[in-house]
């Protein structure tokens, strides 16, 4: 698929759009981040092996 | 990886190819995102930041291992946290799932994979080089 495909009619292009397609989310759900390691997330994290990290130089992303 | 405190990881850097593009991207823009897995559970644990890369003699030898320091340590400023209960895991029955058997599986590596009737054993080695 090429970029020119990306134009068309059926590509969202906004948040109206994406509004349009899905309904909001529960406040408990919307308002779950919180700005810190929590004891319950510090528990998970001691039990985790493995992370996936992404970072991106604004052009390209790496996972 | 550690916590140093409940908003800030330190995540050291381990042996790899040097490819070192995930630390290239962090000079330009220090923006991380994190995901945690715990091998058979159906949440994970999502965190965003940003990160530096510290040679700190302090960070570092936090992860020795057998008397070997890691490079660089990561440090990532929390700004986010969160769990998740990605219905993807529950719907792919990830944890759930019979690995093929080598022979059988995908690679995502172009070279054929070694296999035993072609890798050299240490019977063969010892017998061609007699002087090893």
């Amino acid at each position: 698929m090429d970029t020119a495909d990306l134009n068309d009619a059926y590509t969202v292009r906004s948040l109206d759009d994406l509004a349009e397609i899905y309904a909001k989310p529960l406040p408990k759900i919307a308002n779950k981040e919180n700005d810190h390691i929590t004891e319950v997330g510090r528990a998970f994290i001691a039990a985790s092996p493995f992370l996936v990290l992404a970072t991106s130089n604004g052009d390209s992303i790496d996972c | 990886m550690q916590l140093l405190d409940d908003r800030t990881l330190l995540i050291p850097d381990r042996p790899g190819n040097n490819r070192i593009d995930g630390m290239k991207n962090l000079l330009v823009n220090p923006k991380v995102g994190i995901i945690f897995m715990v091998p058979g559970s159906n949440e994970t644990y999502r965190v965003t930041g940003s990160a530096a890369i510290s040679t700190d003699p302090e960070l570092l030898k936090r992860f020795e291992v057998r008397g070997t320091l890691p490079r660089v340590v990561m440090r990532v400023s929390v700004e986010e946290a969160f769990n998740h209960c990605p219905k993807a895991f529950v719907r792919a029955k990830l944890w759930d799932a019979k690995p093929a058997r080598p022979a059988r599986r995908p690679t995502a590596t172009s070279r054929p994979a070694a296999t035993a009737r072609t890798r050299p054993t240490q019977r063969t080695i010892t017998k061609n080089t007699p002087n090893a």
